[in-house]
């Protein structure tokens, strides 16, 4: 297990506290959209993570989401959109790597098939680089 | 002969990749496009899977389906899975199996166009196998309309519906293509609200709902940050509070997170006097 650089866990638990506390409490109407945006947003934080190998959990993490959002996306899609947003593993060095892979390994044993799916998006992004 | 191998290597991957980018280009067409190509696209590509599936599909069963008439010829250009008549009519078409929608949708619905009368498709009514479609009125002088038949509820089973081809579509090709689940979420989105406007123009919608416009999305997003902002300082705050009362030394200040800090966060200001620019440029 690598150890984690700066204490980056601390401050990426505390992002993700705010914006669940934010989802939770706000008074209106939340769409899939809003969501989906939100997860996008944390794609620099994502990656920010790998790189100080923090190794976040993302169906715990899923789960929190769907629950915040009143059960309005499943959590599974929560999950799909978390990792659609890691970083291209071509673009990170072996350690990072590593993080990475365990990262995409709880999802996979979860819901099987999901690193298939984001290999061709990544053979894609590495072509193209 | 290696330099001429390398080389038609490089032309296919350039090929492979023009390709992938054109299909790209094509299914962000489809997510925001002036709606009679949206139209035009869908039933062009659901035309094709028509021809894949037709071909799987039991020819006998397929003239079964489509016969409302005695006359073969004229049932088999009425095929729904004949594509050729499908494009020839397509947006012509109207909605038979959509009750309460007065009229037929003048852009064809997606889908739907190519299916015209004599489809059932999208009618659940029908697909159940429990009633029988309406026979087309009979016009004077005309000949008597002949019998419909009975169809086989097995057969009707096993046809997919326009909205079992465009999950398909959605599912399948756009996923290939390498688009993400919200990227899908906002084809889905799109799709609705195109459908949407078309109910706000018959006046059977008097507004957009607010999840439909990204304007209103983006003010959500916006409060939402700004909430998490807000519960992420006070958490900072008291974070150095507690450090400092147990007699630690805070030497730095903890990092804020950079999805609620601002995108200018961190970059320090330059001091500038205007005039002295304006010097140097004259």
């Amino acid at each position: 297990m690598l150890p984690v650089k700066d204490r980056y866990d601390e401050v990426f638990e505390i992002e993700i506290d705010g914006w669940l506390f934010g989802l939770a409490n706000y008074p209106g109407e939340i769409s899939p959209q809003v969501i989906h945006r939100i997860i996008r947003e944390l794609a620099t934080s994502f990656h920010l993570a790998i790189e100080h190998y923090v190794v976040f959990n993302v169906l715990q993490m899923a789960n929190r989401f769907s629950e915040a959002a009143r059960f309005l996306i499943h959590e599974q899609e929560i999950a799909m959109a978390i990792v659609a947003q890691l970083p291209n593993p071509g673009t990170l060095d072996e350690d990072q790597q590593l993080v990475l892979g365990m990262v995409i390994d709880q999802v996979e044993q979860a819901y099987p098939g999901a690193l298939a799916s984001f290999y061709n998006r990544w053979k894609i992004g590495r072509k193209a680089a | 002969m290696v330099a001429s191998v390398t080389n038609h290597a490089r032309i296919d991957e350039r090929d492979d990749m023009q390709h992938i980018q054109t299909q790209r280009l094509l299914a962000m067409r489809v997510i925001a496009p002036p709606k009679s190509r949206l139209g035009k696209l869908i039933e062009q590509r659901l035309g094709q899977l028509y021809d894949e599936l037709g071909e799987k599909l039991d020819p006998a069963k397929r003239r079964d389906l489509s016969t409302t008439s005695a006359n073969q010829d004229v049932a088999a250009e009425r095929d729904p899975l004949n594509v050729q008549y499908a494009s020839r009519t397509a947006g012509a078409g109207g909605i038979q199996g959509r009750p309460g929608v007065p009229g037929a949708d003048p852009r064809g619905v997606v889908g739907a166009g190519p299916l015209g009368a004599t489809s059932n498709f999208g009618n659940a009514s029908v697909e159940s196998g429990k009633t029988v479609p309406r026979p087309p009125l009979p016009m004077k002088g005309a000949a008597p309309a002949p019998k419909i038949k009975m169809r086989d509820p097995a057969v009707e089973q096993a046809q997919p519906s326009w909205v079992w081809l465009l999950s398909q579509l959605l599912q399948t090709d756009l996923k290939r293509l390498g688009l993400e689940p919200d990227e899908l979420d906002d084809i889905r989105i799109l799709l609705i609200k195109n459908e949407a406007t078309q109910f706000e123009k018959m006046q059977l919608l008097s507004r957009l709902p607010d999840s439909l416009s990204p304007e209103a999305v983006t003010k959500i997003f916006e409060d939402i940050r700004t909430m998490a902002a807000g519960y992420i300082a006070f958490v900072l705050v008291e974070r150095v509070k507690s450090e400092v009362q147990a007699g630690h030394e805070v030497k730095q200040l903890p990092e804020v997170p950079r999805s609620v800090s601002s995108p200018f966060f961190g970059i320090p200001l330059i001091d500038f006097d205007p005039e002295d620019i304006l010097k140097k440029i004259d």
